[in-house]
């Protein structure tokens, strides 16, 4: 039996779902956030219905069902299954995980511009990355491997630094941003030293493309997601309680230290398997998680629709950054800057206006 | 960050063959060199030896298969009609052979319309490169091919392949080396253009290919001395040196007895060796050949390099560095052989290259 009951502000709905074997499970609906992700679900799927119909080969919307239902040419099944869909799927779970993973290190380090490297996170990829291509001249999956281990590495380093009887926020951000500008350095002079071509493979992996999406890597992210990402909306809750500071998150019952932990490896993961699988894309963790607040108007760390909203921003960006300039393709990462930093410029500007900043 | 990464003013730094093809591709830009930029487009001129066809296909009809340079054999069911030139050297070597694809690379260098296919007004031919000289993928399914070439290049990979795995999911692909001597990539067009079903265009200049042949030979044993140095426009910075180890018409002329200027082995000069301007005077050199760039530099050191002082020095065409055909290569080695036959030996430095 479920029970229902009305909040305060009229909009907010308490649920109450009993599970089979007598558990029960209960949480905050919110209308207008429910919206939102229904909006920004329908939104990618149009996204994606339109990423997968136009290109240089053009493939008209039933034709794309009809191949995804395995009819169609052999033309068609190359494209769609070969080119477009694995570059869409990385895109919308990339997005997805990046927008989520935002959102988590947003929430922990209570700080509107906090990302996963709060802790260090892109910088160790980075370096990971830089010393696969540089110094190891590794293949692509070496250095998606790369990136992972580098930032994980750097991410576990930074937390087991800032441990001194539990990890206070502010002391995780500290050394998180010591040891992030430390490897800086050893970045600036791995590329200052190597080979113009390994030094453009280089610079392209730092801005994050999605031009070399393929199967396995959706896979990765796909099933990373399909883990982490139950885990970091569970989490929310707990986060939520953190952002009003430690004592008072243990007087209504959540342990910070666990949560904090569980926060930054859900974060962690989430971000290191979508860095591995395109590189760094620049603005997603940041503006996906703002834009989803805004949206949602809820408080808290909005891991869902955030998520749904970096899912958008993502492949959004991908499609226009292939087809909005004739006779090139823009790696993805330059876009993301340039449209999820404008429609975070124009939201705060309007709060701003509204007196509500 | 690319401002970065292109200001790397030293010459010591200079010498890899990412420095080489950025500099060429630079160069090509600002319009004073067609064709270096991707690494297989020089290559070559003539030649000696046999060409080593083995095994075409059958007229018309029935099964069809082919063996590459890679000695990867394709087999289909037929032969195929819709074939894709997957880079400029390979359309600079078959449509000079006659072969007409369905879609053909062209990475803005003039290679391409310097063999006479100008993409831009011949519709039937869709233009697979985009600006910035990548693969079009999706053009390239559009043209609907069923047979992919490509260039295999020096250290044996398939050129656009190798960064475009997906590719091999549309056609089989046939490999062209274009790292052998100049005979041997145009007997292979040759063979390839027959298989296809096409009549070779110029197979009626390969005697005359082969006069030329002699007469350059002739010419190199008759002044047995004399080192030659082909080198090309690096900008600023300085003046590459071929690798004579690496350029198929090096190979060619290093076969018929010329002496060439050697190249420091080594990863970083598998295609050249970059010289800086204040080295230029040293190269050991008695007749330079001025390759695949244009025009002349006009830093005044270049007028006091010895050869160039003595006027032992060849500028041939631009355009005879870049189809791969008979008639071609037998213009480029009639004329380095009338310069090898006047030139004097040892009026260049001795020593080797700094």
């Amino acid at each position: 039996m479920n029970e229902w009951a009305k909040g305060p502000d009229g909009r907010r709905r308490a649920v109450r779902v009993r599970g089979p074997r007598g558990g029960e499970v209960s949480f905050l609906l919110d209308g207008r956030a429910l919206l939102v992700c229904g909006v920004l679900v329908a939104l990618t799927l149009a996204t994606a219905a339109v990423s997968l119909s136009t290109g240089e080969f053009r493939i008209p919307l039933p034709e794309v069902v009809r191949t995804l239902t395995g009819g169609g040419t052999s033309a068609d099944h190359f494209v769609i299954d070969t080119l477009r869909l694995p570059r869409l799927l990385t895109a919308v779970l990339v997005g997805a995980a990046l927008g989520a993973g935002g959102a988590v290190f947003q929430s922990l380090s209570r700080n509107p511009l906090g990302s996963p490297d709060v802790v260090g996170f892109d910088t160790g990829a980075a370096t990971g990355a830089l010393l696969v291509i540089l110094v190891a001249h590794g293949s692509r999956a070496e250095i998606a491997a790369g990136a992972a281990v580098g930032g994980v590495g750097t991410a576990l380093a930074v937390y087991l630094l800032a441990m001194r009887r539990g990890v206070q926020g502010a002391r995780l951000v500290l050394i998180g941003i010591a040891i992030a500008a430390m490897l800086g350095s050893v970045n600036s002079y791995l590329l200052s030293r190597a080979d113009v071509s390994d030094a453009q493979t280089a610079y392209l992996w730092l801005i994050g493309s999605l031009n070399s999406s393929d199967w396995p890597g959706v896979t990765a992210i796909g099933v990373t997601l399909a883990v982490l990402l139950p885990a970091a909306v569970r989490l929310g809750r707990g986060l939520n309680a953190l952002e009003m500071g430690d004592d008072l998150a243990c007087a209504l019952g959540v342990r910070p230290e666990r949560v904090r932990f569980a926060a930054v490896v859900a974060g962690v993961g989430l971000t290191a398997v979508a860095t591995s699988c395109a590189g760094p894309i620049a603005f997603i963790a940041l503006s996906a998680p703002q834009i989803a607040r805004r949206l949602t108007g809820v408080p808290g760390p909005n891991v869902l629709p955030a998520a749904l909203t970096g899912a958008l921003l993502l492949s959004a960006c991908d499609w226009i950054a292939q087809q909005g300039f004739t006779g090139t393709q823009l790696p993805v990462g330059v876009l993301t800057s340039v449209v999820g930093g404008g429609y975070l410029a124009w939201l705060l500007a309007r709060e701003w206006r509204g007196g509500r900043g | 960050m690319s401002a970065t990464l292109l200001s790397r003013p030293d010459a010591a730094s200079l010498r890899t063959d990412a420095e080489f093809r950025r500099i060429t591709a630079e160069l090509t830009r600002r319009g004073f060199l067609g064709g270096l930029a991707t690494s297989a487009a020089l290559v070559g001129l003539a030649g000696c030896g046999t060409s080593t066809g083995h095994g075409g296909a059958p007229a018309s009809g029935g099964p069809w298969s082919f063996t590459d340079d890679r000695g990867t054999r394709v087999d289909l069911p037929a032969r195929p009609k819709r074939v894709a030139f997957l880079t400029d050297s390979v359309t600079a070597a078959l449509w000079a052979a006659g072969v007409r694809p369905v879609a053909a690379f062209d990475s803005g260098q003039g290679i391409v319309p310097a063999v006479g296919l100008n993409l831009a007004a011949d519709k039937s031919v869709i233009q697979i490169g985009n600006k910035d000289n990548e693969l079009d993928t999706e053009a390239l399914v559009s043209a609907r091919p069923d047979l992919l070439i490509d260039a295999i290049q020096a250290d044996g990979t398939l050129q656009t392949l190798s960064g475009n795995p997906k590719i091999k999911d549309l056609a089989p692909v046939v490999g062209i080396d274009m790292y052998q001597p100049v005979e041997h990539i145009v007997g292979q067009a040759d063979r390839l253009t027959t298989a296809l079903g096409a009549t070779p265009a110029d197979a009626a200049a390969h005697r005359a290919y082969q006069a030329a042949q002699a007469k350059l030979r002739a010419a190199v044993a008759a002044n047995p001395g004399l080192r030659v140095g082909f080198v090309f426009d690096l900008g600023p910075n300085g003046i590459g040196v071929m690798n004579p180890a690496t350029w198929a018409v090096l190979k060619t002329v290093k076969a018929l007895g010329m002496k060439l200027v050697p190249v420091a082995g080594g990863k970083d000069n598998t295609y050249s060796q970059a010289v800086s301007w204040e080295n230029v005077t040293g190269i050991p050199a008695d007749l330079m050949v001025w390759a695949v760039s244009d025009p002349l530099p006009t830093e005044p050191v270049w007028k006091r390099v010895p050869a160039v002082a003595a006027g032992q020095l060849w500028k041939p065409d631009i355009r005879s560095w870049y189809a791969y055909s008979w008639a071609n290569f037998a213009t480029l080695l009639e004329g380095l052989a009338e310069h090898v036959a006047s030139a004097k030996p040892g009026v260049g430095p001795k020593g080797s290259v700094a």
